[in-house]
């Protein structure tokens, strides 16, 4: 529904910046805050539609852990 | 229960300390204190968020009373984020209303140069809920940036609208000694500068910096001559941004406000010596609504007219050591209202000070009046 582009450093997610991060309503009704991918910043929009997907949010190498949840893709085809 | 009283207040100027640890800073505002008021307090309590992240420090209240040789001197830490400062000054003034001691020295202090940004900023970002957010990369500049694009999207304010913040603070800095940005800015400026999360630019956030700054809190027999009484400090908590109906408003910010407004008698905020929380431009803006001294949508108009508005620069200029920036918010306060500060003088009676952590998470307001 609503996102910013994100150019912000902080230490264990600089790979990917800059990133998209967005508040998204579910079609439940609930907003939840996430992150935007698969998108260039330059093409998403206000409103666009996404559907949630297990990604990597970060790893805390050397120690081993990895961290997933979920993030948001834009939905191309109906 | 007694009254509580602001006494004496010592600043340090907020910058790259490399040459001063954590304890280095305390001792500068202590020291500086024991000059001004020639004794030690019968209680200390340090501000903090960062200090466990930073400095690698627990207890920092302990090993500061051992660094300072102030042995037998109870002492406790504080910790709620970015409120830190203005939350040790509400356990002061209840230690000193319930009899339990006569003087309380409340330091703030954050060491924040201590690593490069990128390590700061992670640490700055656990303000937020570590398993909901922190870990979904979601950080606070993302939030005000969210409510920065809703707001002017709601109200049509424009982005040199909001730069009238910046505008102001920048000004007001240049004649604080204690700021960390002495230098005016422009609205091109602050539009032309750097993005950290649209359309958040470097110019509308806080810098990093190191600092200090105490405040002594008495009883009405160890007052000094030049105090402020400590009239109420009102806090509250806020449900997370994203589950706010409308995200452009501070709740807990309002809700405190709703419960101070009717101590300040007949007083309008617009003629009162105002500090508000502007770790990001649109907070600031916002703030002045929830605290009904502007209508909604409208603040960013009369950001020019408030003479007594963040004196010092608030946190966009004079800086943000985040648990030291409460302090600095009253330690400014009191030295424009008894001796002038940054080229101005206050004669009114009260003084309201804003502290609030992320996007309002926790709200602390604080008012003073002259005694």
């Amino acid at each position: 529904m609503n996102f910013t582009v994100s150019y912000y450093r902080r230490e264990g997610d600089e790979e990917h910046l800059p990133r998209i991060v967005g508040l998204v309503k579910l079609d439940e009704g609930i907003v939840v805050p996430g992150e935007i991918v698969d998108i260039d910043p330059s093409e998403v929009k206000e409103g666009i539609r996404v559907e949630a997907v297990l990604r990597r949010y970060s790893s805390d190498d050397p120690y081993g852990l990895i961290y997933y949840g979920l993030k948001f893709i834009p939905i191309l085809k109906k | 229960m007694s009254k509580a009283f602001i006494s004496a207040v010592c600043m340090t100027k907020i910058g790259r300390h490399f040459k001063l640890g954590t304890k280095n800073l305390i001792h500068e505002v202590t020291a500086c204190m024991e000059e001004k008021t020639g004794s030690r307090p019968d209680y200390l309590i340090i501000a903090s968020a960062l200090s466990a992240l930073q400095t690698h420090q627990l207890d920092i209240a302990s090993i500061a009373t051992q660094y300072l040789g102030w042995n037998n001197t109870p002492s406790i830490r504080v910790e709620t984020g970015e409120t830190s400062g203005i939350a040790a000054l509400e356990l002061a003034q209840y230690i000193i209303r319930s009899g339990a001691a006569s003087k309380v020295l409340v330091v703030g202090v954050e060491k924040m140069t201590e690593y490069p940004s990128n390590k700061v900023n992670a640490d700055y970002a656990k303000i937020l809920d570590y398993d909901t957010e922190y870990v979904r990369n979601i950080t606070p500049p993302n939030y005000a940036a969210l409510v920065m694009k809703e707001y002017m999207r709601k109200y049509g304010a424009t982005r040199d609208d909001i730069a009238e913040w910046p505008v102001k603070m920048h000004a007001n800095a240049v004649n604080n000694p204690y700021a960390q940005l002495r230098f005016p800015v422009s609205k091109e400026a602050v539009s032309n500068a750097m993005v950290i999360s649209e359309p958040i630019t470097l110019l509308d956030a806080f810098p990093i910096g190191d600092g200090a700054a105490a405040v002594l809190v008495t009883n009405e027999s160890a007052r000094s001559k030049d105090a402020l009484e400590i009239v109420a400090i009102a806090s509250t908590t806020a449900p997370p941004l994203y589950l706010r109906e409308d995200i452009t408003e501070l709740p807990a910010t309002k809700a405190a406000w709703v419960t101070l407004k009717r101590k300040l008698e007949t007083h309008k905020l617009s003629e009162v010596a105002l500090q508000v929380h502007d770790s990001y431009s649109i907070y600031g803006i916002l703030a002045l609504e929830a605290l009904e001294v502007s209508e909604r949508g409208k603040a960013y108009s009369i950001i020019p007219n408030l003479e007594y508005l963040n004196v010092g620069g608030g946190l966009k200029a004079r800086g943000h050591p985040i648990g030291a920036t409460g302090l600095y918010q009253v330690a400014e306060t009191y030295e424009l209202m008894i001796n002038g500060f940054a080229g101005k003088q206050y004669g009114g009676e009260y003084a309201l000070i804003h502290s609030m952590s992320g996007p309002d998470y926790n709200a602390r307001l604080a008012l003073l009046r002259r005694w």
